[in-house]
C-alpha cells in the first residue's frame, strides 16, 4: 500500500475542505431561497380567496382584494410588450440581417446592453419627464407602459437576435436563390423559422417586467379604484405591494403578502411555460 | 515534381472539349473571383450544354462550389464577394452591370466589347435556380414550400397551382409519397425526401438550368439513388449543372465533365472520354485516386 | 413569368422594411440618449446650486434645500460591493457543486429550480428583507451582539446602530441573496462549456477536483466569469426594491455595518414622489445621474477587460 506524502495528504485535505465548502454553499443558498419560498407561501397563502381576484383594493379595515391591480399589471404588461415586441423584434432583425457587422451595428449592441442594465428607477424618471410631466400632464398607464417597454425592449432586441442568428444562412439563401427579396425571406421564412423561440422571448420578457416596481412609481403611479383608461393612473400589484407592505395596517400587509406569492406563482408559471415550449419544440 | 505542386499549376496545361457552341444556354468565360482580396477562381471557362448534366469535380478547395455560386450570383449575399468576367445566359452577360462591366475593363482593358445588361438580380435566379447541399426546406406546408417561389411570378391561386405543384412533384418524383399530406409541414419529411422537396421547389419555377451543389452528399445511399434517377429523368427538359466529390455519381449521371483544381478548370469534356481516357496526367491522377 | 412587382420581389418593399429595423434599432440609441439627456437637464439646477460639492457633502436637508450626495453614493457603492462579496463565493460554490460533485439527478432539477428562482421579482425579496430578515437579524444578531461587544473595540463600531434590522448590512445580505440565483445560474452554464477532455486531462495527471476546478475549469471561462461579475455588480447598484425596504433610509454618511443608510436608488424611490420643492425633485434626478453614470462605467469596464482579455 502506498503511502501519502506529506504534500499529497494536504492536497487531500483542501480538496475535502473545498468539496465540503461547495456543499455548504449549496446548502446555504438553497436553503435561503428555501426559507423565503416558505415564508411566502404560508404569510400570502391565507390571503388567497375568492376576494383577492374579484374585489378591489379596500380601505384599511374592510373587505377587498387585489382585482383593480391585477388587471393594472395585465393592462400595463400587455401593452408595454405590444411595443417592446414591436421595436425589439425590428431592432433584433436588424442587427441579424442586416447591419449587425458593421460599426453601428456593435454600438447599437453595445449600448443596447447598457439599456439592459440600466437601473430601471432611471427609466422611470425618464418616462416621467417626458410622458407625465409633459405630453399628458399627468400620471397614466400609458407612462407606465411605456416605461415598462423601455425595460423590455433590450431583452427582446438581443434575444431575437441571437434567434435569428442561429437560422441556417442555407434558409436565406434557398429563399433569395428562387428570386426573393432579402426583406421577402426575412419575414417569411426566416421570422417563421424562428417563432417559437421568438414567442417564447416574449413570455419570459412578460414575466420579467410584471414584477417591476421602480419604473412605475412615477408613471403610473397607482391607483385605489378599478379603472382601465390608458390615460389615467392606474394600480399594479407591485406598486400596490409597495404601499400596503409599508403600512401600518395588518389587513394590508396581509393582502401584500398575497400580492407577492401571486406575482411570484405567475412569473415561475410563465417561465415553466416558456421553457417547456422550448423544450417541446426540440424533441 | 509533386503532384500537389502549385507552381505548376500556374502554367498549368488546360484542355477544354466545349459542346458546340449553338447548344449552349450557359457559358462562363475567363471568369476570376475573389473573397476579398484572395482570389480562389483564375480565368474558369465553362459551357453548359442545354438540357443536359454537366458536372464539376475536384478536390475539396478546388472552388467548384464557388464557381457554381456564381452562375446565379447568390455570393453577392455576402459584402466582399466579386466575380469578374463573363457569364453569358442566353446572350447576356449576367455580370454585366456598371460595377461588373467596370472590373472586366480594369482586367482585359478597355477594348473589351461588353453590352451592359439590366437583368436583375430576381429574375436571374428565376432562370437560374438553385439546391442546395444540406436540404432546406422551407417551415411551412409541403404545398406552400413549391407555391412559395410561383407566387413570387404570378399570381396563381386554386386548381391551377395545384396543377403546378403537382408537377412540380412528379418531375422530382416525390408526388406519389406526399400527394396525401400535402398540407403538412415540409420539415416531417426524410432528408432524402426534403432534397427531392427543394428540387421539386426549384423546378416549380421552370428555370433553364438547374445548380445543383452536393445535393447527395447529406443523404443515405437509397436517397442518393432515388435522387440521381430524378435527376437522369430530367435530362432533355432541364439544363443542370452538378458539384460533385463523388466521382462514380459524376460518371453515372452527367454528360459532360469539368475537372477543377486549386481554381483552375484543368479539363473538360464529354464524360465518356473523361473517366476512359482524359487527356491530362494530372486529371487521370485524380479520377484514378491517386490524389483527392 | 417574371413581373418584378408581384410577391417577395418588389425592392421598394425591400427599403421599407430594412429602413424600419434600422429606425427600430436607432430607436434604441435615442432612448439611451433620451435617458442621460433628460436626467442631465432636471439634474443641473442641484449642479448648478452645490457644483462638485454635490458629490461629496452628506448633508441632505429638505428643509433648508440643501443637499448633497455622499450618503447615498456611499451606500449605493458599499451595499452593492459587500452583496458581491457575499454572493460571489456562494454561486461559485453552487455552481462548481451542481457541475462537478453532485449527482445529475439531483444536479438537473436544483439548476432547473435556480434558474427559475431567478426569476423572481425583486420586490418579494425585499418584503421577506423587512418582515422576516429584519426583525430575526435584529433579534439574533444585533442585540446579543450589541450586550457583548467591549465599548470602544472596533467591533464595537462596526456594529454600532439600531437594532431594527433595517441597516447596510442586511440590506446587502438581502441584495446577496438577490443576485446570487442568477450568478449561479450564468455561472454553471460557464463550467458546461469547459469540454470534458479538459478536465479528464486535468484528472489523468492525478488533480484533485479542487486543482481542476481551481487551476483548470475556472481559468477556462475566465472571461465569462468576469463578465458575471460585472453584471451582477451592475444589477446590485440599479436595484430598488430589495434595498429600499431594509436599509434604513437614513440620508447621511453610514457611521457602521449596522447603520441605517440609504442607497441613490432608495432615495429616489422613497422621495420622489412627494419632492417638497424644485430644488428637491432636482437633487433627486442628479443623484439618477450619477448612479447612471457609476453603472455605465462598470459596464464599460467590463466590456474593456473583456476585450482585453480575448486577445
Amino acid at each position: 500500500m502506498t503511502r501519502m506524502t506529506a504534500r499529497a495528504r494536504r492536497r487531500s485535505i483542501i480538496n475535502t475542505i473545498f468539496v465540503t465548502a461547495c456543499g455548504l454553499t449549496a446548502v446555504i443558498a438553497l436553503g435561503a431561497l428555501a426559507l423565503i419560498g416558505w415564508s411566502l407561501l404560508t404569510k400570502g397563502i391565507g390571503g388567497i380567496n375568492g376576494d383577492l381576484f374579484t374585489m378591489s383594493q379596500p380601505a384599511p379595515g374592510s373587505r377587498g382584494g387585489l382585482l383593480n391591480a391585477i388587471t393594472g399589471s395585465v393592462i400595463l404588461c400587455l401593452l408595454a410588450m405590444v411595443f417592446a415586441v414591436v421595436i425589439g423584434v425590428l431592432a433584433g432583425t436588424w442587427l441579424s440581417e442586416y447591419g449587425g457587422r458593421t460599426k453601428l451595428g456593435h454600438v447599437v449592441r453595445f449600448l443596447n446592453d447598457v439599456l439592459l442594465s440600466a437601473p430601471s428607477i432611471l427609466i422611470g424618471l425618464f418616462v416621467y419627464e417626458l410622458l407625465v410631466r409633459n405630453v399628458v400632464g399627468h400620471f397614466s398607464a400609458l407612462a407606465g407602459s411605456v416605461a415598462l417597454a423601455i425595460l423590455a425592449v433590450p431583452i427582446v432586441t438581443r434575444t431575437t437576435e441571437d434567434i435569428l442568428l442561429l437560422q441556417p444562412a442555407a434558409l436565406r439563401e434557398a429563399g433569395m436563390a428562387l428570386g426573393a427579396t432579402r426583406a421577402f425571406v426575412v419575414r417569411k421564412i426566416v421570422w417563421r423559422s424562428a417563432a417559437t423561440g421568438l414567442l417564447t422571448a416574449g413570455l419570459l420578457g412578460f414575466a420579467r417586467i410584471s414584477g417591476e416596481t421602480a419604473p412605475l412609481l412615477f408613471t403610473s403611479l397607482g391607483n385605489q379604484f378599478f379603472s382601465v383608461k390608458l390615460l389615467q393612473p392606474i394600480a399594479s400589484l407591485p406598486t400596490t405591494i409597495f404601499q400596503f407592505a409599508l403600512s401600518a395596517y395588518d389587513d394590508w400587509q396581509r393582502l401584500a403578502w398575497a400580492g407577492a406569492l401571486l406575482i411570484a406563482a405567475s412569473v415561475l408559471a410563465i417561465n415553466i411555460a416558456g421553457r417547456a415550449i422550448i423544450h417541446g419544440k426540440s424533441s | 515534381m509533386s503532384l500537389l505542386d502549385s507552381e505548376a499549376v500556374e502554367t498549368y496545361e488546360r484542355s477544354i472539349t466545349a459542346p458546340p457552341a449553338d447548344n449552349l444556354v450557359l457559358e462562363a468565360r475567363n471568369l476570376d473571383f475573389f473573397y476579398g482580396k484572395k482570389q480562389t477562381l483564375f480565368g474558369v471557362d465553362l459551357p453548359v450544354e442545354k438540357n443536359k448534366i454537366t458536372a464539376l469535380i475536384g478536390p475539396s478547395g478546388c472552388g467548384k462550389s464557388t464557381l457554381l455560386r456564381t452562375l446565379n450570383r447568390i455570393y453577392e449575399l455576402y459584402p466582399g464577394q466579386q466575380a469578374t468576367g463573363r457569364i453569358i445566359l442566353d446572350g447576356q452577360d449576367v455580370l454585366a452591370d456598371k460595377a461588373g462591366i467596370a472590373r472586366l475593363r480594369a482586367r482585359d482593358g478597355d477594348a473589351v466589347e461588353v453590352t451592359p445588361n439590366k437583368m436583375d438580380l430576381a429574375t436571374l435566379r428565376a432562370r437560374v435556380g438553385m439546391v442546395f447541399q444540406k436540404p432546406t426546406p422551407f417551415p411551412m406546408s409541403i404545398y406552400d414550400n413549391i407555391a412559395f417561389g410561383v407566387r413570387l411570378y404570378k399570381r396563381i391561386r386554386g386548381a391551377e397551382m395545384d396543377e403546378i405543384v403537382e408537377r412540380a412533384l412528379r418531375r422530382a418524383a416525390l408526388w406519389d409519397e406526399v400527394k396525401d399530406k400535402l398540407k403538412e409541414s415540409g420539415l416531417g419529411l426524410s432528408g432524402g425526401q426534403q432534397q427531392r422537396l427543394c428540387v421539386a421547389r426549384g423546378l416549380a419555377i421552370d428555370p433553364e438550368v438547374l445548380l445543383l451543389d452536393e445535393p447527395a452528399s447529406a443523404l443515405d445511399p437509397i436517397s442518393t439513388a432515388k435522387l440521381e434517377d430524378t435527376l437522369n429523368e430530367l435530362v432533355g427538359n432541364v439544363t443542370i449543372v452538378i458539384v460533385t466529390h463523388n466521382l462514380h455519381q459524376a460518371a453515372r449521371l452527367a454528360q459532360h465533365t469539368g475537372f477543377m483544381f486549386l481554381g483552375r478548370m484543368i479539363e473538360f469534356g464529354p464524360t465518356e472520354e473523361f473517366f476512359s481516357a482524359p487527356k491530362l496526367k494530372r486529371t487521370r491522377d485524380y479520377v484514378t485516386g491517386r490524389f483527392g | 413569368m417574371h413581373n418584378p412587382a408581384i410577391g417577395g420581389r418588389a425592392p421598394l418593399g425591400e427599403d421599407i422594411f430594412r429602413w424600419l429595423c434600422l429606425s427600430a434599432a436607432t430607436l434604441l440609441l435615442a432612448i439611451l440618449a433620451g435617458v442621460v439627456v433628460s436626467l442631465a437637464i432636471g439634474g443641473w439646477p442641484a449642479f448648478a446650486k452645490f457644483g462638485l460639492g454635490f458629490l461629496t457633502s452628506s448633508t441632505w436637508n429638505p428643509v433648508s434645500d440643501i443637499y448633497g450626495a455622499a450618503g447615498p453614493i456611499v451606500g449605493t457603492l458599499v451595499t452593492s460591493f459587500l452583496s458581491l462579496a457575499i454572493a460571489l463565493p456562494l454561486a461559485i460554490g453552487v455552481a462548481v457543486f451542481l457541475t462537478e460533485f453532485a449527482p445529475a439527478r439531483i444536479a438537473r432539477p436544483i439548476a432547473v429550480a435556480i434558474e427559475l428562482l431567478a426569476g423572481i421579482p425583486s420586490i418579494v425579496y425585499g418584503m421577506w428583507g423587512l418582515f422576516v430578515f429584519a426583525p430575526w437579524f435584529a433579534e439574533n444578531v444585533q442585540q446579543p451582539l450589541a450586550n457583548s461587544v467591549t465599548p470602544g473595540s472596533l467591533m464595537d463600531t462596526l456594529t454600532q446602530g439600531i437594532p431594527n434590522g433595517a441597516n447596510i448590512f442586511t440590506a446587502s445580505i438581502i441584495l446577496a441573496i438577490m443576485i446570487l440565483p442568477y450568478m449561479a445560474a450564468v455561472f454553471r452554464e460557464l463550467l458546461l462549456t469547459v469540454p470534458a477532455q479538459v478536465r479528464e486531462a486535468g484528472y489523468g495527471i492525478g488533480c484533485t477536483s479542487f486543482e481542476v476546478t481551481a487551476r483548470i475549469s475556472i481559468p477556462y471561462v475566465r472571461t465569462g466569469v468576469l463578465g458575471v461579475i460585472m453584471l451582477g455588480l451592475g444589477r446590485a447598484l440599479g436595484e430598488t426594491m430589495a434595498v429600499t425596504f431594509i436599509i434604513g433610509n437614513a440620508h447621511g454618511f453610514p457611521k457602521s455595518l449596522f447603520d441605517s443608510g440609504s442607497t441613490i436608488a432608495s432615495t429616489i424611490a422613497n422621495e420622489f414622489a412627494e419632492a417638497s420643492s424644485d430644488m428637491h425633485s432636482a437633487a433627486l434626478i442628479a443623484l439618477g445621474l450619477v448612479l447612471f453614470f457609476i453603472t455605465f462605467g462598470v459596464l464599460a469596464l467590463a466590456r474593456l477587460l473583456l476585450a482585453r482579455s480575448m486577445r
